[in-house]
């Protein structure tokens, strides 16, 4: 049962960070934010049991990682400049974002409890 | 102060010099161990699988979803058990490892019922059978000697392990004594530099080729080639739950936010 407290732990940590950053970013705009949340809605659960399968199949943990981020940043980056309503820069915006979230995550001594495979 | 106390429970230290015995303990995994963990003991024993369809179950907990088939004859290492709803035995293993059916991979880890397990003969095993002739050890250790090679053996009687000596034993203390049918007393060690309930033949201690007397074990019910368990896999459970994530997440994008340009 451990990929359900991965998947769920993870999940309303990288919720907190981005909305964070978001705040932390001067944006008030409440259907962007509520857009930021959806956004990792959609990319966090398949970025962490795509890295849990990278895990199990023996891939180099940071090669997953690094792909997996890639692909979420560029997701979310592609939601914003669609549903965004005051994104200038949505790629960067989405960039800086899970480079908080991931940086932050990697500090946190908590994520240390989620047993990876 | 805190010097005065620390020289204070040196100085007591030393009064009362007690023996320290330790060994690291890992405890079981999982939420059931969290949950039950009172009614859990340390085991640390061999077992060999023995259930009558030719294979034992791995489960997550006691009665719970069944993880692996364990086919007959399989050794597994027991390191703790569970009392209540049976007799359970916690185990971790590799799913990947010969006799082993599982849907999982890499190691998987759960209890075992203790009934359909056939433990390996040892020290516990031994006491067992002759606990009328097992007593609290009185006996005289003047045979060891200060130096030189002391044998320890798993029971009285049995094969010789590998290794298994040491160099002095000047400080060594027996629980109990046995007296073997040639008239050897035997001494039973619950803990000595890292040697957990071994015996040591007092009558001729530095003889490592004593006669070896292995009991008959019942048999085993026949192997049989474990079925892979038909309960689910979390990873698809969990990969089902995503999908389903991921659709309702784009639905509601698609519904409530107005597409730029």
């Amino acid at each position: 049962m451990m990929i359900f407290s991965a998947l769920f732990c993870s999940l309303l940590l990288t919720l907190l960070l981005e909305a964070a950053f978001f705040l932390l970013c001067g944006k008030r705009d409440k259907k962007d934010f509520l857009l930021c949340l959806l956004l990792n809605l959609l990319t966090n659960p398949p970025v962490v049991l795509l890295y849990w399968l990278a895990a199990l199949a023996g891939a180099s943990r940071w090669a997953a990682a690094a792909v997996l981020e890639a692909c979420a940043i560029l997701a979310e980056g592609w939601g914003y400049r669609r549903y965004g309503r005051q994104f200038c820069h949505p790629l960067l915006f989405s960039l800086l974002a899970n480079a908080f979230s991931y940086g932050i995550g990697l500090l946190l001594p908590a994520l240390s409890t989620i047993r990876m495979p | 102060m805190k010097k005065k106390l620390a020289l204070l429970l040196l100085a007591l230290c030393l009064l009362f010099p007690v023996q320290a015995a330790a060994d690291v303990i890992v405890v079981p995994e999982g939420s059931f161990y969290r949950r039950h963990e009172r009614e859990c003991e340390p085991l640390s024993r061999w077992y060999q699988a023995n259930g009558e369809p030719g294979y034992v179950s791995l489960y997550d907990r006691p009665g719970g979803m069944v993880l692996a088939n364990i086919e007959n004859g399989t050794e597994l290492y027991l390191t703790f058990s569970y009392s209540g709803r049976g007799e359970w035995g916690y185990t971790e293993l590799d799913a990947s490892q010969e006799g082993v059916a599982s849907a999982h991979q890499g190691g998987v880890y759960g209890w075992i019922d203790l009934a359909t397990l056939r433990p390996r003969y040892d020290s516990i095993a031994f006491m067992q059978e002759h606990a009328q002739e097992i007593t609290p050890f009185s006996g005289d250790t003047a045979a060891l000697p200060a130096t030189g090679q002391v044998y320890l053996w798993k029971y009285p009687g049995s094969p010789p392990m590998e290794d298994a000596y040491l160099e002095e034993a000047g400080d060594i203390r027996f629980e109990d004594g046995y007296t073997d049918p040639d008239g050897r007393l035997w001494g039973r060690v619950g803990y000595y530099r890292g040697w957990r309930d071994v015996w040591v033949c007092i009558s001729d201690p530095g003889n490592a080729a004593l006669p070896v007397n292995t009991p008959e074990q019942p048999p085993l019910h026949p192997a049989a080639t474990p079925p892979v368990p038909a309960g689910y896999s979390p990873l698809l459970l969990a990969a089902a739950l995503v999908v389903f994530v991921l659709l309702l997440t784009l639905f509601l994008l698609r519904r409530f936010w107005k597409k730029k340009g």
